[in-house]
Formats: structure tokens, sequence, C-alpha cells
């Protein structure tokens, strides 16, 4: 067999963009996960935390972490692939092995194959490094090891089997991916490469460094089978109905939107999928369109759910006119194994308050509802997400904080806000905090209106402008 | 208006405040305060500091200390205490040593309960963030403690609700009747410490500025604000009650004395008979043909001078200390200026004999000095311990402790911690923080952010360097001294706090000794010196083939072997003269007696170089320049260093004899000479100097150059004395090693770490002298390195110890020994079936080569190992040793040997590169000797020293190591800006350059080898060739 393994290390970045030219990386739990070709220049490099990134870069444009995306990259990637050879599987998020047994014949050899892959359109903007194998394993090491272009396995329109396996001999131990301490043991008795691990007897070899190592090695070299699930691409779900007459009432519409989520219920059921989200389409022939996205993740796959919250979204999101054609798109992904749960769960809460955010999500908007995280310092905007102050905090701290603090204007002793007058009441309290990052230098005061609300505004003392920043009661 | 500022904290209250001592005094004085409280967390370290900045100020210094004592669930009780006379200062004192006895180094523990006794004269401040009803039940406690009065402090940082809070606190202080008084509680002694203070909180809580949170500051009004500004954050009745305060608060540190302990005087004597009597006694033995008049004159005039200043005590402490250790047999010698006295020789406390010595009395003490003593006592610093455990024995823990130093910010701390604190990953703080130089100054750390790509623009760069700058000099921690103690009759810490240090049971009291200088206290110097372990332990090896050979006293004096050996330059492993510039000078100077040993030890100074004093010296002992003398009094001043003033005594010694200066005033010149690089003093001498050598007859030329040479001196000239006693110490060592080198190398090794060389080098000449060097072995070594007999005892070779094997445990070796004894090993294996020693410690044996003997080679020892443990962990009988492994390469071993030891008896790893084109190219160091001055040549070696002295204008030493020797290479400043990343971190250096050559003086026909050098034109790093762990020593 000849396997071919695609390694695209810099999937995470370039999932958000492929721009050679500036500087993007990538981030998880505020490190740097992965960084793109023109951020390495400035030396940024994967678990970094944020604020090297900052010191070796100030341009760096940053992105969180996209798991979604990358799995929708690595997807496409893989049905794309599948032009290629029908038999491929993906081992990890960032790599595409391909079984080309059987289809180089098709492809006209090696070379052509080669060829192919290098004026893909699709493979071109992103990095990737290619390793070749007669095993699954073996080839994803190699595209691992090196960087250089595939066809140094290549002379004269046949696979160089020596080369493969003095790559493959001099592949360092120290690169796998196993236990350190065996990594270290091995060292010790000389073993440093795979090609040293191999001249060892295997059942001394796993005495020593345990059978799942020395099964691993016969993996590597095919002595032992490597049994590898293949890629079948994703099915989706669309749906859509015409009607003669002219629809825009959310009662009028009600029985076509049943009628597609009871088809996608089924759908969902047939081949085993868990609903992320609706995406649903009302259009016109005469151009109209009016797009609605409803979150369902945690409605499960219950219809009824699926159906309330729908009609939720469109009433908050009322069609502005009459529509002949709706269509229902899913993203979906396959339902979790299930682990081992308590006898008598409680989860009742739980799937209370999941329902609950997705009812205020589907009524509000999505970007109306946001988690609370609970985050301690004194700059307001720190506080941004959090409406509970801890314990420690004495100062008044409004119900409400606008996200965006709107300039007022001081007439005489006194400011105008909304056909409301504000006196000032108490203050000043200084906060002049986070001098590493936004320095805020503000006096807060509270302030009340001829109309008896209560205001928390503040005078910036780097310009002297004045703001409201929230909102008491 | 008048304003007393009482909580200010200090940057001694370590990483919870941002301004030193004398910043806080000096700007609150700058305001117009008419006073200010130091109150350091816990501690008095910061007073003495401010107390010297105060005296030369117009405001009063108040002393206390701020205290924060858990009440569990109800809180935290923050109390100010203020000390307004002696007895209230010892009390707070006190509690301060109580507090931090209980808990470990940098911590303390107190509670409500320690409040209620022994505070009675204190008065103070309570800090009460929140008024709670716990506060109203702690109220009637506090009174009752402190009955000189209880105040509430209210503070206005323009917080959240501050007059909400001010009212609470008016009710708390109606209901009892309490003051309440205005502070701004400081932190920072200006709002742009801002940044770094929060720097410093997260440092202190171990997190980034990111994570404060609450624990930043919110602003930056806890500092010093102008008297209009507090007149409108308070009420003026508060503000009348700050001074109201101060006004009761008359204690100055000046005021603190102690006495020495009692022990040291017998009853029935008085110290000053005492000490006579020992004097008498110390005469006998060291002259028991009886002193010179000279001597006894001498002898007389100190005692009298010890008597007026009531200084017995001292000696006697010091005199009972030194004779432990001899009885001990430990080995200890005074140094410094106490050598200057001959009382010290008569008891035994140093060994400098003033009938061969022209002692000078006032260095070591003088009336119009009016400064304590000081004596320094070097012991075996393997044994050094023992006698501090005996002073704690004999004196308690609460009479006798050590003085402390301050672990202030220097570059490479600084830019660790500050790095961290800002959240950059440690990685790039290390890079940035080795590719420091030790000479690079603050201008420079842009340049090296720059190298390590920090974008100038990222305002995180900006605040970078900003705070790294800031942060340099500001204390971080108390460690312990090197030897200080204070011992007294009553407890230390009724006259300043003890706390724990680190070690074990050791103690420190909370000043360094600057500031025990300061307040004019004694301090006991008991110091470490590894040459005295290393003589120690030589001793004891020869003894064993040479029992002659017991005491040191038993060495013969002025052995011309031992001189020819030196002035060769053959003085590595010497006390005192193995420095590469000592091994330059030693050719030169070519030592044929004692007194030029003393020479060579004071020649080779910043003092002397600066003043330009070696070059003439060298002409003048070479007979190039003749030897004059302006007149006689001159003369008997210079003559014994050919007319060049060399020693600190001699410089001196001129100003009264050519200057007519009497011996303070002629002491006073020479510490102007010491601190006039800082505060310019010495110029102040210049006129009487000069008038007085030319009123004496003396030329203006003569005058004016005696004055620049005491400019160049500085504090950097060695007292005659102190380098005889040093001298001393240089002959026994370099005896030793001729006659007796492997005895001298194993108890060399066997004292390290100490010295300028590693053991690597040190083995290396070893095997130059003939010694031959066993490897580790593990049915033959020790702990320790060993001697060993080969060919019927005639030759003693050296086995290497397991002490040099990193990572193994001495228990662990000495239960290997154990059984060694009942068996000895056959393999690795056996080892692990019998000993059952942790994993770890089999490992770093292996790794070591010690079962190379035993199994061949290291891969085959970890091979069986792995097997035996598998099998007893299976329990199974599968024989698979039987594996035929390759063998490590050379550099495998080699690497191994140098990750483990740190050495290797292997080929040298040059030798091993000869194949390689370029360090085939190279010139060894064995061939650079015959090759001839201004000749071009390439060389190669591994980087073993890094020297940059501070009076070389800027030139770097490196000794590189090749297989046959050292080459001695010069850097100037524009190769070192060139090639700075190759200087700086490569381990295997290519040098291009020109051989420098200085011939041996023409006076000897048995001319030692010349000296020299390579001056470098190119250096480029070649360590990829080496996969050597092998760290230089950089000196500066």
């Amino acid at each position: 067999m000849l396997w071919l393994c695609l390694y695209f290390p810099r999937m995470a970045v370039e999932a958000f963009s492929t721009s050679k030219l500036t500087a993007i990386a990538v981030t998880d739990k505020n490190r740097i996960h992965t960084a793109n070709t023109a951020a390495s220049k400035h030396g940024i490099e994967p678990e970094q935390s944020l604020v090297t990134a900052w010191a070796l870069c100030e341009d760096l444009k940053l992105h969180p972490r996209d798991i979604q995306k990358e799995v929708s990259l690595i997807n496409k990637l893989a049905s794309h692939c599948l032009t290629y050879t029908p038999y491929l599987c993906i081992p990890s998020q960032n790599q595409v092995l391909l079984n080309l047994s059987g289809c180089l014949t098709v492809h006209g050899g090696w070379s052509n194959l080669l060829d192919a892959m290098q004026r893909d359109e699709l493979l071109t903007p992103l990095t990737y490094h290619l390793g070749v194998g007669y095993t699954p394993e073996s080839a994803t090491l190699l595209s691992q090891l090196t960087s250089e272009n595939s066809t140094q396995y290549v002379e004269q329109g046949q696979v160089q089997t020596a080369e493969i396996n003095r790559l493959l001999a001099q592949y360092p131990i120290d690169q796998l991916n196993i236990d350190s301490k065996i990594k270290m043991r091995l060292t010790n008795v000389g073993v440093t490469n795979l090609g040293s691990a191999k001249q060892l007897p295997s059942h001394a070899l796993g005495r020593r460094q345990g059978f799942a190592f020395s099964q691993y090695l016969s993996q590597i070299y095919g002595y032992a089978s490597d049994v590898r699930r293949y890629y079948t691409q994703a099915v989706e779900f669309y749906e859509s109905s015409y009607s003669l007459q002219e629809s825009c009432k959310v009662p009028e519409l009600e029985p076509a939107i049943r009628h597609q989520l009871k088809l996608l219920s089924q759908f969902l059921i047939q081949h085993q999928m868990h609903a992320l989200e609706l995406r649903w389409c009302f259009k016109h022939d005469k151009g109209y369109q009016h797009r609605l996205f409803v979150g369902v993740e945690s409605a499960g796959n219950q219809l009824e759910s699926h159906i309330k919250l729908s009609l939720l979204a469109l009433e908050k999101s009322p069609l502005k006119q009459g529509i002949n054609e709706l269509s229902l798109r899913s993203v979906h992904r396959p339902i979790r194994q299930l682990c081992s749960e308590d006898l008598f769960p409680d989860t009742t809460q739980k799937r209370l308050d999941e329902s609950l955010i997705d009812i205020l999500k589907a009524r509000l908007s999505n970007h109306q509802v946001s988690k609370i995280r609970q985050i301690s310092g004194h700059r307001p905007e720190s506080l941004q997400s959090e409406f509970k102050l801890p314990e420690s905090h004495q100062g008044l701290r409004p119900s409400w904080l606008l996200k965006c603090p709107r300039q007022i204007f001081k007439h005489q002793q006194c400011f105008s806000y909304n056909d409301q007058t504000l006196s000032l009441v108490q203050g000043p309290e200084r906060i002049d905090s986070e001098w590493w990052g936004v320095r805020s230098q503000r006096d807060y005061f509270i302030a009340r209106s001829n109309h008896g609300e209560t205001y928390w505004i503040y005078n910036d003392l780097n310009h002297g402008r004045w703001f409201i920043h929230g909102i008491f009661g | 208006m008048q304003y007393a500022e009482l909580i200010c904290a200090s940057n001694y209250s370590f990483l919870a405040a941002a301004s030193q001592p004398e910043e806080l005094v000096a700007r609150a004085d700058e305001l117009g305060y008419d006073a200010i409280a130091i109150t350091d967390e816990c501690s008095l370290a910061g007073v003495v500091k401010a107390h010297v900045e105060a005296k030369d100020r117009d405001i009063e210094l108040i002393i206390g200390s701020r205290f924060k004592i858990n009440c569990g669930e109800h809180g935290v009780l923050d109390l100010v205490l203020l000390a307004p006379c002696r007895d209230a200062y010892a009390q707070i004192s006190t509690l301060i040593t109580k507090a931090r006895r209980r808990s470990g180094k940098g911590h303390y523990t107190l509670t409500v309960n320690d409040l209620e006794f022994g505070l009675k004269q204190c008065l103070a401040i309570w800090l009460v963030p929140t008024v709670t009803q716990y506060t109203y039940q702690l109220a009637p406690s506090l009174i009752k403690a402190f009955p000189k009065g209880v105040w509430i402090a209210f503070s206005h940082h323009l917080c959240a609700q501050p007059y909400e809070h001010y009212q609470q606190l008016c009710e708390l202080a109606d209901c009892y009747q309490l003051p309440i008084v205005a502070s701004n509680n400081v932190v920072i002694h200006h709002p742009e410490r801002q940044p770094l203070y929060d720097v410093m909180q997260a440092i202190r809580l171990g997190c980034s500025i990111e994570s404060l949170g609450l624990n930043a500051l919110p602003n930056r009004e806890a500092t010093f604000q102008p008297l209009s500004e507090l007149e409108l954050r308070y009420p003026s009745a508060l503000i009348e009650e700050s001074i109201a305060i101060a006004n009761q608060c008359h204690f100055s540190l000046d005021e603190l004395r102690y006495n020495y302990p009692d022990e040291v005087v017998p009853s029935g004597h008085t110290p000053s008979e005492w000490l006579r009597s020992l004097v008498e006694q110390g005469i006998q033995s060291r002259w028991p043909e009886g002193p010179s008049v000279k001597v006894l004159k001498q002898i007389d005039y100190e005692l009298e001078v010890i008597k007026e200043l009531r200084y017995e005590h001292y000696f006697l402490t010091v005199h009972d200390l030194v004779q432990f250790a001899r009885a001990e047999g430990i080995l200890c010698q005074g140094r410094g200026s106490a050598a200057n006295s001959a009382v010290c020789y008569c008891l035994f406390i140093t060994e400098v004999d003033p009938n061969q010595s022209d002692l000078l009395f006032e260095r070591f003490i003088s009336k119009e000095r009016n400064e304590p003593p000081d004596i320094d006592v070097d012991f075996e610093h393997h044994r050094r311990e023992e006698v501090i455990q005996y002073i704690y024995k004999k004196y308690g823990r609460e009479r006798a402790a050590l003085a402390a130093t301050v672990v202030t910010y220097r570059p490479r701390s600084a830019i660790r911690d500050v790095g961290k604190a800002l959240g950059l990953d440690s990685i790039l703080v290390d890079k940035l923080a080795k590719s420091l130089a030790w000479w690079d100054r603050s201008g420079d750390l842009e340049s090296r952010l720059a190298e390590a790509n920090l974008s100038k623009h990222s305002p995180i760069t900006r605040h970078y360097a900003t705070l790294i700058r800031e942060i340099l000099g500001m204390p971080r921690h108390l460690s312990q001294h090197v030897g200080g103690f204070i011992i007294t009759q009553s407890p230390v810490s009724s006259l300043v706090p003890i706390e724990n240090a680190a070690m074990p049971d050791r103690t420190i009291i909370q000043w360094d000794k600057d500031d025990i200088e300061a307040l004019g206290l004694l301090k006991i110097d008991v110091l470490a010196l590894g040459m005295l372990s290393a003589i120690r332990k030589s001793l004891n090896y020869v003894q064993q083939y040479d029992p002659t050979i017991r005491h040191l006293q038993d060495i013969p004096s002025e052995c011309k072997k031992t001189y020819a050996m030196l002035s060769r330059g053959d003085s590595i492993g010497v006390f005192q003269v193995e420095s590469r510039a000592q091994m330059n000078m030693l050719p030169r100077l070519q030592p044929s007696t004692f007194y030029d040993l003393v020479i060579e030890v004071a020649i080779v100074r910043p003092g002397p170089i600066q003043g330009d004093m070696v070059h003439p010296y060298l002409r003048r002992r070479q007979g190039i320049e003749p030897v004059s003398y302006p007149n006689d009094e001159v003369k008997s001043v210079l003559e014994r260093t050919l007319g060049v003033p060399i020693f600190q005594e001699q410089v001196i010694k001129l100003a009264m004899v050519a200057a007519g200066f009497t011996g303070g005033q002629a002491d006073q010149l020479r510490r102007a000479m010491a601190s006039w690089r800082k505060n310019g003093q010495l110029m102040q001498f210049r006129e009487p100097v000069i008038n007085g050598m030319l009123e004496r007859g003396h030329s203006l030329d003569f005058a004016e150059r005696l004055f620049k040479q005491m400019q160049g001196f500085g504090d950097y000239g060695f007292p005659e004395s102190h380098a005889a006693s040093f001298a001393l110490l240089v002959y026994f060592s370099a005896w030793l090693k001729c006659h007796h080198p492997a005895a001298f190398y194993c108890g060399l090794l066997n004292s390290q770490p100490m010295g300028f060389y590693s053991a690597s080098q040190l083995i290396q000449d070893a095997q130059r002298h003939q010694v031959p060097v066993n490897s580790i072995d593990i049915n033959r070594s020790e702990w320790d390195y060993t001697l060993e007999y080969q060919n019927a005892q005639s030759t003693k070779a050296l086995r290497i110890g397991f002490r040099q094997v990193k990572g193994l445990k001495r228990d662990c070796i000495e239960h290997l020994i154990q059984l060694r004894n009942i068996a000895p090993f056959s393999s690795a294996s056996d080892l692990v079936t019998r000993s059952k020693l942790p994993r770890d410690q089999v490992d770093h044996l292996i790794s070591s080569g010690a079962f190379e003997p035993l199994d061949g080679h290291r891969r085959r020892s970890h091979w069986h190992v792995q097997g035996v443990q598998e099998k007893v962990l299976n329990q199974d009988n599968i024989d698979d040793s039987l594996v035929e492994l390759t063998s490590p390469e050379p550099w495998d071993d080699l690497k191994q040997d140098f990750q483990r030891t740190g050495l290797t008896l292997r080929q040298h790893p040059l030798a091993l590169l000869q194949s390689i084109d370029i360090i085939r190219a190279c010139s060894s160091a064995l061939q650079t000797q015959s090759l001839g001055h201004g000749r071009w040549v390439q060389i190669a070696g591994i980087v073993t020293c890094r020297q940059r002295p501070s009076t070389a204008s800027g030139l770097l030493f490196l000794t590189l190591e090749d297989h046959t020797g050292n080459h001695n290479v010069i850097v100037d400043q524009a190769v070192q800006k060139r090639c700075r990343k190759a200087l700086l971190s490569g381990s295997l250096l290519h040098v291009k350059g020109v051989i420098e050559r200085a011939e041996p003086p023409a006076i000897n026909l048995e001319a030692p080898p010349s000296v020299i050098h390579v001056k470098a034109g190119q250096v480029h790093d070649i360590s990829q060739l080496i996969p050597s762990e092998h760290r230089s020593r950089d000196f500066h």
C-alpha cells in the first residue's frame, strides 16, 4: 500500500485568512496557538503569551481559535481530496491521509499526481507538507519530518522505497508522540531514531518500554495492522418549499416551517446527527430575501423545541414583505458517544437553563445575550461582562453599564442627556489604573436627573470630556 | 500649615511599596512636612537609611511599624505602632521579633492576644477600612493595650464613598472617645511610581499584572500630597492631630547603644586586666625569647588605645572564638586592617608578625576616627558552621544574630521578575536576561531589547524598559550576611528585630552592615575561606604518608623550589595568585621571598593598576629604572617597595611623614580616598597634602604625583597587613602544590566550590603535574576524592569521588558503600537488585560512567537495569540481557561525562575535532608558545573563563582551553561590539588574531616562558561542533 499524508501546520490561522503579508495569529486560552508566516517572521511562536506576542509585533491581528472553522476546512479539504482517491482519512485536525494504492494509474503516475496537487487551487493558498509511506503511520510521521517537496521520493516516476526507509530510519525518537520517559529510556540505551529501535528485538524492547510502544513501532513498519476508518462526506440537509400565495405572517408560514422541521428531524435520526443551528431563508422571486439563524444546540433533537424557537425568532425578526419560497439548511454534527451517567441525574435545572438561554437568544437575538464572567478590576470596562461585583469592592456600581460610554455636555454646573438635566450628587471616585493596556484616567460621579434617574458619569482627565457610563437601578 | 505623615511604607516592606526610605524622607521634606514616620510592615529594615537621610534635612523622623493581624472570619486588624521613646522602640522591635520568629523566612504571625502585653509605651494608629460589629468589639482591647493612645486613621484617596466611610469612623471614634488622624497611607513617594508598585505587587503575589485585580492601585493617590491639597481633603482637626502625635515622639536611633557580653571576662578581673593578661600569655607563645622593644612598645600603645576607647570586650570576644576554633582544629586567620594590630597577633587572631612588618595601628583603630574596629576572621568554610553554632550555644539566640544582606534587584533579576509580572513568556525573558553582559550599562538596555526582537514601538516594550530601570537597586528580600554577627549582653531584639533566615537554625537581624556601621554598632565577622578548608584537608592527606607535616608550622619557609614554580606562572589552584592577571604578573615579578608574595598579592589590584604603580615597580625591580627618594623620611616608607607606594598604609604614612598629617587625619584621608568616586571628598585634601609637602621641602612635581596616585588608589588598594595575611596562605598552598601535588589537588577538589577554576581545569592541571587521575568507579570511589597509591606506594593518584556527580545524594552513596563493603558490585543490575536505590540515582550513577569497568559502556548498564526493573515488576524469568547494543560514539560519552560530572578523562573535545578543517587549521596552545610577537594566528578552544575588570579600559580577557593547554585572548571594545553574541554565549570559539608576547626580565637567566596573548581580530562561535555542556566562569 502507498499512503500520502498532507499536513497543514497552519490550519488554525489559515482557516481565517491565507494572507502572507499581514501578521495574523490564532489564540487559544490566552496563548498563541498558531501564527502565519508574516507573524512568524516577527518571532511569534505557538505557546507564547499574548503579551509577548504584542511586544514582538504591535500590529499583530489576533483571532480566537475557532475549531468549527478548522473542522469545516479540513472536511472541505478531505472532500476535495476524494478527487484523488476514494480512500482517505483524517488522522488529526490538520492532516489528511490518502491511500493511493490503486490510484496512481488513474492519475498517470506519481509525477502527474504531484503536479496536479501543486496546481490545485484549494491547496495552493495553504501551507502544507507531504509525507509518503507504505503505512499510514509512516506517511504521517514523514509529513512532519521535513518540509521538502515530496519529489524527493520520486525518481523516474517511481516512489523511492530506499529513500522512504532511510528517512524513517533517521526519524528522531524525541519527535515521536510518545511518553517523555520512554524517550529518555530509549536514548539511554542508544536508541535515538527509529532505525536503531527497529534493530532491537521487539519483545525485549516491549518489556522495557511497554508493549504499546513496540506495537506502535510495528505499525510504523507495517508488521502490525493499522486499520483506519475512511472518511465519508458529510451529508447535508437542505429542504425548500414553494407557495403560489405570498405570505409574511407567522401563522401563515407555520405549516411550512413545521413540515420542513419534521423532515429535518427524520434526517437527524437517520444519520445519527445532532442539530446545532437552523438556517432559514425566506425568499420572493422578485428578489427579496430574509435569513434567520436559530441556535438549537441545547434543544437536543426535539422537534417541538425547534418549531418553538424558529417561530420565536421569526416573531423577533418579522418579514418585511411577502415571500413565496422557504428553505431550511441545518448545521449538525454526529451525536456524541454516551458516557456513564448517574442513575438519578439531576440535569433538569441545567436543561432548563440552556433552553432558557436559547429562548432568550431567539427572542432578543444572539448579540443581546451573553454569559456572565467574573473579573476583578478597577477599570469598569474590565467588569463589562459582570453585573455582580466581588464583595470586596466598596463602591456603588450601576446595574447597567453602557457598552460604549456616551458623551454628555456640561452647561454651567449641570449636564444634559436625553432631554434630562443631570446634577452631580456624589464623587469624585478616581480610577486611574491598567496603565499597561488602555489606561483610563477618570473621575467618576453619581449624577441625578430632574426625572429622578441616577446615572454614573465620568470626567476623562486626559481631555476633560464628560461621559455617561452606567445607569443605576 | 503643619502636617506629619504617620503611615509610610518604603520598599523595605519588600515588594509591598515602591519607594526608597530616602526618597520618602526627601519628598516629605520638599513638600514642607514637619515629620514623617517610616512604618514598614513588621519590619524596621528601612529605618536606618531613613534616619541617615533625615539627619541632613529639616524633618523629624518617627520610627514605627505596621502590622496586619489576621482575625479569622472578622477580617484583618491593621495597626501602626509608633515609638515615642526608647522603651517603645524596644517593645516594637521585640514584637516584630516574636512575630517573625514564629514563621518561615519573609513571613510573620501575630494574634490580637499578642498585643495585650509589652506594648504599653507605644502609640497606636488603627486603620479601619470597613466598620463592622467586630470593630466595635475590638476597640476596648486596643484602648487597654495601648494606654499611651490609640488613634483612628482616615485616608482620602478619592476612592468610592469617602464621606460615608468618614461618618462611620466618626461614630466609632465618638463611641470610644478616640481621636481621628489624617494620613495619606503612602506607598509611593511620587505618582509616577504607580506602575512600579503594581509590578511589585504582581511579583509578590506571583501573578501577572492583568490578574492583579483589586490588588493593583486604583489610582495614584497613595502618595504625598501638597499641603494645600491636604487642606482640601481633610478636616483641619485631623491634620492637627498628626502634629499632636508627632510632638509626642522624640526617639532617635542615635540613642541606640548596647553592652557586650560579660562572659568573656572572668569574675575578679576587669576587661582591661584580662585582656592584658591574655596578651602577655600570647607574647610568651609568640616570642619565647622575648619580643623586641619596638613590639613591646607597640603592644602597650595598642592596649592603651583599646582601653581608652573601651573596646576590650570586642577583642576578648573575637579571641574566644579563635580559641574555640583552634581547640577544635579548625584553621582560622584574621585579615584586613586587624592584621595591623600586635595585640591581635598576640591573641592569635592574626598571623602577621609585627617584628617582620611595619604595622600601622591607626589603620585599624584611631581615636580621631571614632569608629568601631572591624575584625574579619576567616575559618575553614566547611567547618565554619561549627563556629557559628558555638556562638549560638554560648550566647543564645536572643543575644547573637547574624547581620542581614539586602538582596537588591540586579539587571538579570529585574528583567526576569518584571518580565514575568508583565506577562511575557519565560523563554523570551530568559533569553533577554542571558543576553546581558555584566558590563552593560543601563543605556544598553534598549539594544538588548531590540536584539530580542521586541518592537520598540510596542507600549509593552516601553513599559518593560522603564520598569526595569526603576526596579534596579530596589530591595528584593533580606538574606544572611556572609558572617557578620552582633553579640550583645541584653537581648538583641530590644535593639533590632530578628527574623528567621532561609537556612534552618539561622536567624538574622533586619539591618545590613551599612546600617550597623551607620549607627556605630560593633560586628564580628565570622567568614568562610575555602582555601583554609583545602589546606587543612591537604595536610590531612599528607599526614597519611608523611607524618612530619601535620600543621602549618611544619611547612618549611622560603622554599626556593616553591618560588621557582610560582615564577613560572604555574599557580592554578594557589590562593590569590591563580587568576590570569596574577599568572601574567608572576613571571614578571618572579617572587623569591615571602615579602615578594606580599607585594604580588597587593600589586595586582585596581588601586596600584589605576595609580600607575605596577610598571614603575617592575621596571625598578628589573633594574631598568633607578630607585630614588626625595628624602630619608619618604625612603623609610617606600624603601621596601622600591619607592613606589603599593599598600594603603604607605599612602597614609606618606601623608604623615611627607605632609605632616597626624595618624587620624591620615586615616580620614584614607576614607576620603575610599569614597572619592562617590562624593569627591578627596579633593578637599589636595591643598593640605600639597601644601604640607611643599612646606617640608618636597617638590611640587612629587607632591602632585603623589596626590594623583592617591586618586588612583581609591579603596582598591590592600593594606600591607592584609596582603601579608594572604601571602601566608599563598605560600602554604604553593608549597603543598609543589611538594605534594596529589594531596593538594585532592584537598582542593574536596573543598569545591571555591577558587577560580572548575574541577575539570584542576584535574587537567593535576595531570599536567604528573598526578594520575582515575575515573569514578562504583567499587572504588568514595563520596570525596581520595588518594590511591600505585607502584608500591610511590605514586599517588587521585580517584574521582561521587561528589562530582550531579544529582547524587550523599546518603544513597553511603548506603551503597556499606553494601559494597559486604561484597563488591558485579554490575549495574546487581546494584539495582541489592540496593533498592531510587531510579534517578541509579540513572545518575550509570550516566557518570561508574559502571564502565563492569558493564563496558553506559548503554549496556541502562539496558540491564531496565530489564531488571521490568523483571522485578513482572516477576518473570525471561533473560534478554544479551542483546548487543551499539557502543556510544566518543562524542556521546563526552557529552554524558560533562552533563553528569562536569569533566572528562577521555580525549579533550578539541582532540576529537582535529579532523574538521577549521580546527585543524588552528594552532594549539602548545604551538603558540613558539610563535613570535606580531605573528598572525588562528586558535580555537572551549571558553573556560571570561573576565572584564573595570580597570582594564574595557578589555575583555578570555581563556580558551584546548587539548594542549590554555590560550589567553584579549578582545578590545570594537571586536566586542562586532562579535558580542559569540563572546557572551559561545562555548567553543574560533579566534583570528595576532600574537603578543611580553619577554621575561633579563635579570633571570633561567627565563620562564613568556607571557603570551592572542589579540583577537575576529571571533566566531562554533559551539555547534561540540555537544558539550561546558559553562565558563565569568568574573568582573
